[in-house]
């Protein structure tokens, strides 16, 4: 599965990677934010992990535009941020994410999520 | 108006108004008062009444010396709080931005490190027929070490918590600085006016690159409690 890894930080970039190689997902594209994910991302990416805090273009506007494009309407979004707040998640939802992890997380929380999104949209 | 001017003008009115007391004494006991009626007599009684103004001008400019060294020491704490607020702020600003770019350092070259160790532990694991047990040992080697980056995680966390407390700072400087505004001395001459500071607008966090509020709490609780949250979203009851 092709992912496209979104955070301003090269740190939670490099440690999302490796949780995801780590569950075997090798096939990886990462972003330093929402509008350099827009330049990487097309219908080969199969699914996208996204922070929320970022400069330029943050995680809320990125989905809001992925979904408002035809050729990404239907990629599977994860938000991962420590962003807690009941009305985040709500506004996360209403954007159009399929899932929501909070930072700190354990590789096995993304991948069960990554199996629960997954499962949901076929 | 100057310090001199002011003290010149007392004194021109202290021998002013020594000269209507020396009137009025004159009218009221001198050799004259006899022969003058009516009116003059009346006014000369009635500023007899009045308080003795030949102190009023001491004790203006006795105020004014005052009013003068307060605000002189009003100045010199405003400057000394400017001063050490802005700089002490500053530097706290720096000092956080150091520990930020200390962490990320530590943590990448951290990171450097557990990457050789997985390189080392795949090449055991190509070069050698290992025996179970040691196969064993070097994937539980390896969940280890992927456990390792993933508490690595506190980085961006501590990060994100130094940009909130320097934004704070940011906006403790900005309403000590509208303070000490208050204190400029040509402010209270009228010589300036100064606008009203108004206060920063609010920015949304959402637009914001950080999250102040951001936690370490790794608990399955926590979790739990933002998945609930997204299913109601997701799915609202009726």
């Amino acid at each position: 599965m092709k992912c496209l890894v979104v955070d301003d930080s090269a740190t939670m970039r490099r440690i999302v990677v490796n949780a995801l190689k780590s569950l075997g997902h090798n096939d990886l594209v990462e972003a330093t934010d929402g509008t350099d994910a827009l330049t990487k991302v097309d219908e080969s990416i199969e699914f996208i992990i996204t922070d929320w805090n970022m400069p330029s273009m943050g995680g809320l506007e990125l989905v809001k535009a992925l979904r408002g494009d035809p050729k990404t309407a239907s990629t599977p979004v994860m938000m991962v941020t420590t962003r807690s707040v009941e009305q985040d998640i709500l506004q996360a939802a209403e954007a159009g994410v399929n899932g929501y992890i909070l930072k700190p997380f354990t590789p096995q929380v993304l991948q069960d999520k990554i199996n629960q999104i997954l499962a949901a949209v076929q | 108006m100057t310090d001199t001017d002011l003290r010149t003008l007392a004194n021109e009115l202290e021998t002013t108004m020594t000269l209507v007391r020396d009137l009025v004494h004159e009218v009221q006991v001198g050799p004259c008062r006899q022969r003058l009626q009516g009116r003059l007599v009346e006014l000369a009684d009635r500023l007899a009444g009045r308080p003795d103004l030949t102190e009023l001008p001491v004790m203006i400019v006795r105020a004014y010396s005052g009013l003068t060294e307060a605000l002189g020491g009003i100045r010199v704490s405003r400057e000394a709080i400017q001063s050490y607020a802005a700089d002490r702020i500053t530097r706290s600003q720096a000092r956080l931005n150091e520990v930020s770019s200390a962490t990320e350092s530590a943590t990448l070259e951290l990171m450097n490190g557990i990457d050789r160790a997985l390189a080392i532990i795949d090449e055991l694991g190509r070069e050698e027929q290992p025996a179970d047990d040691t196969s064993a040992r070097i994937n539980t080697l390896r969940d280890e070490l992927n456990q390792l980056f993933g508490h690595l995680q506190f980085q961006d966390i501590t990060a994100q918590q130094i940009a909130g407390v320097a934004a704070a700072l940011e906006e403790i400087e900005h309403q000590v600085q509208a303070v000490a505004m208050l204190f400029d001395q040509r402010e209270i001459a009228g010589m300036v006016s100064a606008a009203p500071v108004a206060p920063a607008p609010p920015v949304s966090t959402a637009k914001l690159n950080y999250n102040a509020d951001a936690s370490f709490d790794r608990s399955t609780h926590r979790q739990a409690q933002a998945d609930q949250a997204f299913a109601q979203a997701v799915n609202p009851r009726p």
